[in-house]
């Protein structure tokens, strides 16, 4: 018996944003949009997600920063990074700095799943471990 | 030779440069005017920077200040006055402080010219970099929506019993987001459609000359040999001077690209031809990586590249420029290697 995650959505794109929900809650997951990165930081929903979903060009942040300030503040959510527009040099750096996965925009509902699958088991392990 | 003193020149100059000299030093020696005549060699030495390289300036200046110094010897019943040395001295300060700023203005020229040449590559690079990686963010987006929602929507549909409201949520949105994309596309198009015509009466010849002088930086830093072969006395024809010179740009830093992708001759041939008294075809040759066949069908589409980065809009919209000229363009493949492209733009009639 698994419990699915709760993903949240971090997409300045209010209509990317609200379709990825949308997507996720098809799916069956509890998810929430956050317009931007500081909306998220300042909710009280960093404990309770399990993926973090990002896009990587916004306007106070990138995505990648985001992840790099929750892993600072000892919450490294496993992060999924979005991005319009892929870079080699920023994927592998990217996943060198411990992100789940780096997709590109428009992404497969079947690339996201995995990721997520991904995710969950490594916030799993880390659950294990702390 | 391991180290050049002279530039490539005419032969005239460094004749006529050594003539002064050799007047100056006659006239230094043999006449004994209350003048510092030494003085004289600064036109000397100005003149050496034309043809000289730094290291050469430098040997004129050291040549200008070793005849002074032996004319003062050889000056006949040269009781070495007061006079006499004072004259030296200010005129050898004179040289050494000319070759000096001589050389430093010949700095400042040559690093004035390499930075425009690099903000020109730069800023074209930069501009279509940025132009793609915003293009690609902006439509992009949307795509990713569609995708997204497309997907939620066959999830809704298959559940039991299939969720209809959710369903017709996710098309709504679909049907937004592609409005939203054709919207991004219409500002591309209005980005790079060209700005309204000023027709004046233009010198086809003219507006080559000018496109080869601004991308002389460009062709001499990727080491590339132009030739011009302009028809003499081309007819004035009506046109628009800054969209036709754009034609011309894109033709040459497209042979430019070509050629850098080919490891071959570095050649570009630019010339200019009358057909009778209807027209005059322009055309581009290059010694470059050259067209398929395939690619002569799609070569003026837009978006269509075979240049890595490339975004495909060059050829496009010279042909929308010369088309609205009456002209055509069209390209071919070159031989023994390389492509030709010629646009032939008509002339007025009467």
């Amino acid at each position: 018996m698994t419990i699915k995650p709760s993903i949240a959505v971090v997409e300045d794109d209010e209509s990317l944003r609200d379709a990825t929900v949308g997507l996720l809650r098809s799916h069956g997951f509890i998810a929430k949009g956050f317009a931007s990165p500081n909306e998220f930081l300042s909710s009280n929903r960093i404990r309770i997600t399990s993926c973090l979903i990002a896009d990587m060009r916004m306007p106070e942040m990138s995505g990648l920063a985001l992840y790099g300030q929750l892993k600072a503040q000892g919450a490294p959510i496993p992060t999924i990074l979005i991005t319009a527009y892929p870079e080699e040099v920023v994927r592998s750096r990217a996943l060198a700095a411990g992100v789940t996965a780096y997709l590109a925009k428009p992404f497969s509902e079947q690339d996201l799943l995995e990721s997520i699958n991904i995710a969950a088991k490594r916030g799993g392990a880390q659950a294990v471990k702390h | 030779m391991t180290m050049p003193m002279l530039k490539s020149t005419k032969p005239l100059l460094p004749f006529a440069t050594i003539l002064l000299a050799a007047l100056i030093f006659i006239a230094d020696t043999f006449t004994n005017l209350e003048v510092a005549m030494p003085a004289f060699y600064t036109a000397v030495v100005l003149l050496s920077v034309r043809f000289c390289t730094r290291r050469g300036v430098i040997y004129v200046a050291v040549g200008c200040v070793v005849l002074t110094i032996v004319s003062d010897f050889l000056t006949p019943g040269a009781a070495v006055t007061e006079a006499g040395i004072l004259n030296t001295l200010i005129g050898i300060a004179a040289i050494v402080t000319t070759a000096l700023l001589a050389l430093k203005i010949e700095t400042a020229t040559a690093a004035a010219y390499e930075a425009r040449s690099q903000l020109n590559h730069l800023g074209r690079v930069a501009s279509l970099g940025e132009l793609t990686a915003s293009i690609a963010h902006e439509v992009n987006q949307p795509l990713a929506a569609t995708v997204a929602n497309a997907n939620a929507c066959l999830r809704w549909l298959a559940a039991e019993p299939p969720n209809l409201d959710e369903a017709r949520h996710a098309v709504e949105s679909i049907v937004k987001d592609g409005n939203r994309a054709s919207g991004i596309i219409a500002r591309v198009r209005a980005l790079t459609q060209p700005r309204p015509a000023r027709i004046t009466s233009v010198d086809i010849n003219e507006i080559v000359r000018e496109t080869l002088a601004l991308c002389d930086g460009e062709l001499k830093a990727n080491g590339i040999v132009v030739q011009a072969r302009l028809a003499p006395a081309v007819p004035r024809l009506k046109g628009d001077a800054i969209q036709l010179q754009q034609v011309v740009l894109n033709l040459i830093l497209n042979a430019i690209d070509a050629i850098n992708m080919a490891n071959g001759a570095r050649e570009l041939v630019v010339a200019s031809e009358r057909e009778g008294d209807s027209a005059i075809v322009v055309s581009i040759e290059d010694s470059g990586v050259g067209l398929k066949q395939v690619q002569i069908s799609r070569l003026f589409d837009a978006f269509y590249t075979e240049k890595p980065g490339g975004m495909g809009m060059g050829l496009a919209i010279s042909q929308s420029i010369v088309e609205a000229h009456g002209g055509k363009i069209w390209g071919e493949a070159n031989s023994p290697r390389g492509a030709i492209f010629h646009f032939r733009l008509p002339l007025e009639r009467g």
